[in-house]
C-alpha cells in the first residue's frame, strides 16, 4: 500500500513529497465496528491511560467471542497521543479517517478534550474512560461527548456523605493541593458537600504539589483542639503518600479520606501495614470478590488474558466504557453519532464501576454515578460500600 | 503544644529538610565549580538511585546493602554521563553544555518511562521510614533524625575527602581555577570524573531520603530535587561548596518556616517568590551568600 | 576563530544573495503549505500548522540566542503571557464567563472584546513590554548566570499563572476559545517573523550585537554597547514568543499553564540547536526537521505496531511494542549534533542562492560571508 510505503520513508522531506492523500474511512454499516482510541501510550499520561486500555481490549475480546454487536465484530484502533494535546487531537482525527465510529478518549480533561473535540467535529460519540473533571461533558465539548467517570462533585459528595451520614463524623479538616485542577476542585466540592450536610470544616490548608513534605500542615492539624473527626486530603500520587506519612507521624490519628488517584497498588505498598490503616478512599470501583460476582468474573478473565490480577480500579473503566458502547449501539441499532448519543442519555447502565445514568445534553451529560468507598486496613484495600450521593454541588 | 517543643519540632524538621537540600545543592555545585555546567541531568541520577532501590530491594539483601548498591548505581551513572555526553562538549561554551545536560535529562527520563513504567513504583523500604518517636509532647520521624545525622556525616566526610586526599585537593584546586590546575599537571579527566562521581553519590544519598518521603519512585522523581538544588546553590553561591551547604540549610529553614507562619494564600506563590529571589541574587549578588575564597575575573 | 575568518577571502556579499535567504525560506514554507493543501489531510494540516507555530517560536528564539550568543530557557514565559493575554481580548464577555470564570465581571478587562488581529497585536505588545521591563536588568548577566536566570523566569511565570485565577483560571484549563488560527494564519505569522529575524540580523544593531558576541571588549573599544543590542534582541524575541503563544492558543482552543513548561521549552531549543542557532535558516530548518521527523517516527511506530498486531512477517521480526522512540531519538539527535556539529546542521550559515548554485553541476561557489557559528564558539 502506498500509505505504508510512505511510512517507511524515514526522511521527513521525502515523506512530504511522496505523500498520497489519505484514504477515506470504510463504509459505516459493514465490516467490524471500529473503536478509535487516541490515547497516551507514552509520556506521563500513559500511567493513566494504560490500565483502562487493558480493560477495554479484554471487553472487546469477550464481546466478539459472544457474537459482537449488531452481528458485527468490534475492533480497537489505537494511536499514541504522546501526552501532548495537539498530538492527541491529530491521533483522534487519524483514527476517524481510518473509519473509527466511536472514540475512547484519554483519562483526563486536558488530554482527553482534544480527542473529544475531534469526535464531536466528525459527528461521532466519544467517551472518556476516566476523566473526572466536571468540564468533561456536553456543555464544553458538545452533545456527543461523555465521560464514564463520575465527576469530582460526585466523588467528593460521596466522601462527605459517607463521612457525615454513615460514620457520623461532624467536623473535618482539609489539605488541598493547589497545583492541579483535580486537587483544587476535589477539595472545594468536599467542603461544599460536607457543609451542605451540616458538617463543620474546621480547617482548610493547602499543599504545594511536589513538596513531598507537609510537616507544617500536619502540625497545624495536630494543634486543633478538639481534633477533627476526619481529615480530607486532595492531591495526587505520589504526593499522597508523603501527606499520609507526615500526618501520621505528627500524631494525627483521625481517619483520612481521599479521592480516586490514591487507589493504586503502589500506594498501598508504599504506606504498608504501618500507615495503611484508617484511610478511606472515594473511588470508581473495587477490584475484589466483595464487589459482586461480575467483578469476580472480571478478575478471573483479566487474569486469564494478561497473567496478572487487575492492579487498579482504572482497569475496570476501559472495560466498562466498551460495555457501554456495546449496549448503546445495540439499543440505537447504529453507530450514528446523534442516535447513539440519544440511546446513551437516560439509560441506566449497570457496570463494574457502579450504576450510571447520563443526563441529557442540555444538562451537560452529568454522569449520575455510584462511587465506591474503600477502606485501607493493614495496607490492603477493603470494600466498604457503594454510594450514590443524594446531593452534589453544582458545576461552577 | 508548648512553645519550646514547637520550636524543637521546627528545628528538627528544618534541619532534616535543610540537610537534604544541602546534599542536593552540593551534588550540583561540585560539578558547576569545575565545569561551569549546571547539570540538569543531576535529577536523573536521583532517579537512577531510586530505581536502584526498586530493583535491588526485590532481593533478600538487607536494606543497608540495597541502599549502598543504589548509591553506587548513581555514581556509575554520573561518571558514565560525563564520559559519554559531557566530555565531548567540554570545550564548548556554557550554553552548549547546558543544552546537552537538558538533552541527557530528557533522554534518561524517556528511557525510564518506556523501559520501566510511567507510574510511581514502590520499592521495598524498611519500616524505619514510616515510624516516629514520641518524646513527651513531641513526635519526631525517625527518618528525620537519621537524615540529620546522615546529612552531617556526608558533609563531614566530603570535607575530609577534599582536604586530606590528593584527588580531593586537586578537586578543590580545579574548582578555584581549572585552567591553572591543568597547567600544573593535574589530569583533567580524572578530576572531572571524580566530581561526577561525588555528584552521583550525593544524588544517591538524596534519593534514599527523598524517595523515603513518599515511598515511591517514578521517571520525574529527580525534577524537584534539581529545582531545589538550583535555588539553594544560587542563594549560597554557585562557586562555593560552603555556600551550597549554607544555601541548602537556609532554604530548608525558609521552606518550613514559610509553611508554618505565612498565610496560606500567600504560600501558594512560594515557588514564584523563591525563583524571583534567585533572579535577584543573580543580579545583585552573583556570588551568593558566600563569596568564593579566590578572586577571579568576573565574566 | 575570528582571526581565521578575517584571513579568508574577503566576503563578496551581493545584495541579491543576502536578500535571497528570507525569500527562499518563505518559499519553502509555502511549498509545505501547498503540499498540505494538495493532500487535503486534516491531520497533516494540523501537523503543519503546529510546525509553523513552532518554527515561528524557534526563529523568535534565534533572534536572541543567535545574535547575542546567550542561551535562554525563558521563552515559554512569554509564550504563556502571549497565550493568556490574547484570550483576554479575543473572547467576548459571554465566552469569558466559561473560559475565565474567576475573572471579576466588574473588571475593565472583562468587557473587552476585539477582533483576532487586534488581540494578537495586544498580546505581542504585552509580551514585548514584559520582556522589555524584565530585560533591563537581565541583559547585564552573562553566560550560565543568564541562562539560569531565564530558567528561573520561566518557573516564576509558570507558578504565577498557576495561581492567578482571575487572569488565568489557575491550574484549570481555559476552554471554549474560538479557533482563529489555521494553517494560513500560522504561515503568515511564520513568514513575517522570518522577515523580522532577517531584518534584525542585517540591521546595524544586529551586526553590532554579533560583533560583540565574538569579543565584547573589542566591540566596546569601538563604541559598541552590547547590552543595548542584547536588550533589543531580547525584547523582540519576547514579543515574537508572545505572538506564538497567542496563535497556539487559538489553534488548540484549550490550555492550562501546564502546557507551557519544560518539555515545550526543550522542543524549541532542540529545533534551534539541531538546525544551527547561528542563522535564521538554521532555526527554520531545525523546526521543519524536528517536527516532521517526530511525526514520521510516530507514524512508523504506529505502522510497526499495526503489523505486529496483524502478525505479519515484518511484525514478527520485532519482538516488542515500539513506543515512545520519538522522544528518545530527539534527545539523542541533540546530543550527537552538539558533539559532532556543535553549530548545527547549517553551521551558522544562511541558505542563499549560492547554496543552490553550488549544488548545480559545474556550479561555481561564490564566496560567502563567514557566518560565525554561535554554538561552535569556544570560550
Amino acid at each position: 500500500m502506498p500509505r505504508r510505503l510512505r511510512l517507511l520513508a524515514l526522511s521527513a522531506l521525502l515523506a512530504l513529497g511522496a505523500a498520497a492523500p489519505t484514504m477515506g474511512g470504510l463504509a459505516q454499516d459493514e465490516g467490524p465496528i471500529l473503536i478509535g482510541a487516541p490515547v497516551n501510550i507514552t509520556g506521563w499520561m500513559a500511567a493513566y491511560d494504560g490500565p483502562p486500555m487493558d480493560g477495554a481490549k479484554l471487553a472487546v475480546k469477550e464481546i466478539n467471542a459472544n457474537g459482537g454487536v449488531l452481528g458485527r465484530q468490534l475492533e480497537i484502533i489505537e494511536r499514541d497521543g504522546k501526552t501532548d494535546p495537539a498530538t492527541i487531537g491529530n491521533a483522534g482525527r487519524e483514527v476517524i479517517q481510518e473509519g473509527a465510529q466511536v472514540i475512547l478518549a484519554p483519562c483526563d480533561f486536558d488530554y482527553g478534550a482534544p480527542a473529544g473535540q475531534a469526535a464531536q467535529e466528525a459527528g461521532i460519540v466519544g467517551i472518556s474512560m476516566c476523566a473526572s473533571s466536571p468540564l468533561y461533558g456536553s456543555a464544553t465539548l458538545g452533545d456527543l461527548q461523555f465521560t464514564l467517570s463520575m465527576w469530582n462533585q460526585t466523588m467528593s459528595a460521596a466522601a462527605a456523605e459517607y463521612a457525615f451520614n454513615v460514620q457520623g463524623w461532624k467536623t473535618a479538616a482539609t489539605i488541598v493541593d493547589q497545583g492541579t485542577e483535580y486537587g483544587t476542585s476535589l477539595g472545594e466540592y468536599f467542603v461544599e458537600s460536607f457543609e451542605h450536610l451540616g458538617g463543620t470544616v474546621v480547617s482548610e490548608d493547602t499543599y504545594q504539589i511536589n513538596d513531598m513534605q507537609a510537616t507544617a500542615q500536619a502540625q497545624r492539624i495536630k494543634a486543633l483542639d478538639p481534633q477533627p473527626d476526619v481529615v480530607f486530603v486532595a492531591s495526587q500520587m505520589p504526593d499522597y503518600s508523603a501527606l499520609i506519612r507526615d500526618l501520621r507521624s505528627a500524631g494525627v490519628e483521625a481517619p483520612i479520606m481521599a479521592g480516586d488517584s490514591m487507589d493504586t497498588d503502589d500506594f498501598y505498598k508504599a504506606v504498608g501495614t504501618d500507615l495503611g490503616n484508617n484511610l478511606f478512599i472515594s473511588t470508581h470501583s473495587f477490584v475484589g470478590p466483595e464487589a459482586g460476582p461480575e467483578m469476580e468474573k472480571f478478575i478471573k478473565d483479566f487474569n486469564a488474558e494478561y497473567g496478572r490480577n487487575p492492579e487498579v480500579a482504572f482497569n475496570v473503566m476501559g472495560y466498562d466504557t466498551v460495555q457501554v458502547f456495546a449496549q448503546g449501539i445495540e439499543k440505537a441499532g447504529t453507530t450514528d453519532g446523534a442516535e447513539l448519543a440519544k440511546a446513551l442519555e437516560g439509560t441506566e447502565f449497570h457496570l463494574l464501576s457502579g450504576d450510571l445514568t447520563w443526563s441529557d445534553a442540555a444538562s451537560g451529560h452529568f454522569p449520575d454515578k455510584e462511587a465506591f468507598i474503600v477502606e485501607v486496613k493493614n495496607g490492603k484495600p477493603t470494600f466498604v460500600q457503594r454510594l450514590k450521593p443524594s446531593w452534589t454541588p453544582a458545576v461552577d | 503544644m508548648n512553645p519550646i517543643s514547637e520550636l524543637i519540632q521546627y528545628l528538627v524538621s528544618s534541619l532534616s529538610l535543610g540537610g537534604l537540600y544541602a546534599l542536593m545543592a552540593l551534588g550540583l555545585v561540585i560539578v558547576y565549580g569545575i565545569l561551569r555546567l549546571v547539570n540538569f541531568a543531576y535529577g536523573e541520577l536521583v532517579m537512577v538511585a531510586g530505581y536502584g532501590l526498586l530493583l535491588f530491594g526485590e532481593s533478600p539483601l538487607p536494606f543497608i546493602i540495597v541502599a549502598i548498591l543504589s548509591v553506587i548505581a548513581a555514581i556509575i551513572a554520573g561518571v558514565a554521563m560525563e564520559r559519554v555526553a559531557f566530555r565531548p562538549v567540554r570545550n564548548s561554551n556554557a550554553m552548549t553544555m547546558l543544552i546537552t545536560s537538558f538533552a541527557v535529562s530528557t533522554l534518561l527520563q524517556s528511557i525510564a518511562l518506556l523501559a520501566i513504567s510511567p507510574r510511581p513504583r514502590a520499592p521495598n523500604l524498611p519500616s524505619i521510614f514510616v515510624e516516629s518517636l514520641t518524646l513527651g509532647s513531641l513526635q519526631v520521624k525517625i527518618v528525620d533524625l537519621i537524615g540529620i545525622v546522615a546529612g552531617v556525616l556526608a558533609l563531614v566526610s566530603l570535607t575530609v575527602f577534599l582536604r586530606r586526599t590528593v584527588i580531593g585537593l586537586a578537586l578543590r584546586a580545579a574548582a578555584d581555577d581549572f585552567t591553572m590546575t591543568r597547567l600544573l599537571g593535574v589530569p583533567a579527566n580524572r578530576v572531572i570524573s571524580a566530581a561526577f562521581a561525588i555528584s552521583g553519590m550525593m544524588a544517591g544519598i538524596v534519593a534514599i531520603f527523598w524517595i523515603g518521603r513518599t515511598g515511591q519512585t517514578y521517571p520525574t522523581v529527580g525534577l524537584q530535587p534539581v529545582l531545589i538544588a538550583f535555588i539553594a546553590s544560587v542563594l549560597g553561591g554557585m562557586e562555593s561548596l560552603k555556600g551550597a551547604v549554607l544555601g541548602g540549610y537556609v532554604l530548608g529553614f525558609l521552606t518550613i518556616g514559610l509553611q508554618t507562619w505565612l498565610p496560606q494564600g500567600v504560600n501558594n506563590y512560594r515557588d514564584a517568590v523563591m525563583f524571583g529571589i534567585v533572579i535577584l541574587v543573580l543580579l545583585i549578588q552573583p556570588q551568593g551568600l558566600i563569596r568564593p575564597s579566590y578572586s577571579r575575573e568576573v565574566r | 576563530m575570528s582571526a581565521v575568518a578575517t584571513r579568508r577571502e574577503a566576503p563578496r556579499r551581493s545584495l541579491v544573495n543576502t536578500l535571497s535567504t528570507p525569500v527562499i525560506l518563505i518559499v519553502g514554507l509555502v511549498i509545505i503549505a501547498l503540499i498540505s493543501q494538495w493532500r487535503a489531510d486534516v491531520v497533516f494540516d494540523r501537523v503543519v500548522t503546529v510546525l509553523f507555530i513552532n518554527l515561528l517560536l524557534a526563529v523568535g528564539l534565534q533572534i536572541f540566542m543567535g545574535n547575542s550568543g546567550l542561551g535562554s530557557f525563558g521563552q515559554y514565559a512569554f509564550v504563556t503571557i502571549g497565550a493568556y493575554s490574547s484570550i483576554w481580548f479575543s473572547l467576548t464577555p459571554a465566552q469569558k464567563r466559561m473560559a475565565l470564570p474567576d475573572m471579576p465581571k466588574t473588571w475593565w478587562l472583562y468587557e473587552q472584546h476585539q477582533p483576532f488581529l487586534i488581540a494578537l497585536l495586544i498580546a505581542v505588545a504585552i509580551g514585548g513590554l514584559f520582556g522589555a521591563l524584565i530585560g533591563v536588568p537581565l541583559v547585564r548577566l552573562r553566560g550560565a548566570s543568564f541562562t539560569i536566570a531565564t530558567f528561573a523566569l520561566l518557573i516564576v511565570v509558570n507558578r504565577v499563572a498557576l495561581q492567578w485565577a482571575e487572569l488565568t483560571r489557575g491550574a484549570r484549563t481555559v476552554l471554549g476559545i474560538p479557533k482563529y488560527t489555521d494553517l494560513n494564519v500560522a504561515l503568515i505569522g511564520a513568514a513575517i517573523v522570518i522577515v523580522i529575524a532577517f531584518a534584525f540580523k542585517e540591521s546595524t544593531i544586529g551586526l553590532k550585537l554579533r560583533a560583540s558576541r565574538e569579543d565584547e571588549d573589542a566591540a566596546a573599544s569601538i563604541g559598541i554597547n552590547a547590552a543595548w543590542g542584547r536588550w533589543v534582541a531580547w525584547t523582540l524575541s519576547a514579543a515574537i514568543s508572545a505572538l506564538g503563544g497567542a496563535l497556539w492558543a487559538h489553534f488548540i482552543q484549550q490550555f492550562s499553564p501546564h502546557n507551557f513548561y519544560l518539555r515545550e521549552t526543550f522542543l524549541i531549543v532542540a529545533m534551534l540547536v539541531i538546525g544551527g542557532a547561528g542563522s535564521v535558516s538554521g532555526a527554520a530548518i531545525g523546526a521543519v526537521l524536528v517536527a516532521l521527523g517526530q511525526e514520521e517516527l510516530r507514524q512508523v511506530e504506529n505502522w510497526i505496531n499495526v503489523e505486529r498486531t496483524a502478525n505479519s512477517v515484518v511484525g514478527n521480526l520485532i519482538p516488542f511494542e515500539v513506543r515512545g522512540f520519538a522522544d528518545i531519538v530527539l534527545a539523542i539527535a541533540i546530543i550527537l549534533v552538539l558533539v559532532w556539529r556543535p553549530s548545527g546542521i547549517t553551521q551558522g550559515r544562511e541558505i542563499t542562492i549560492n547554496t543552490f548554485r553550488r549544488l548545480l553541476p559545474g556550479g561555481r561557489r561564490i564566496p560567502q560571508g563567514e557566518a560565525d557559528p554561535v554554538l561552535g564558539k569556544t570560550s
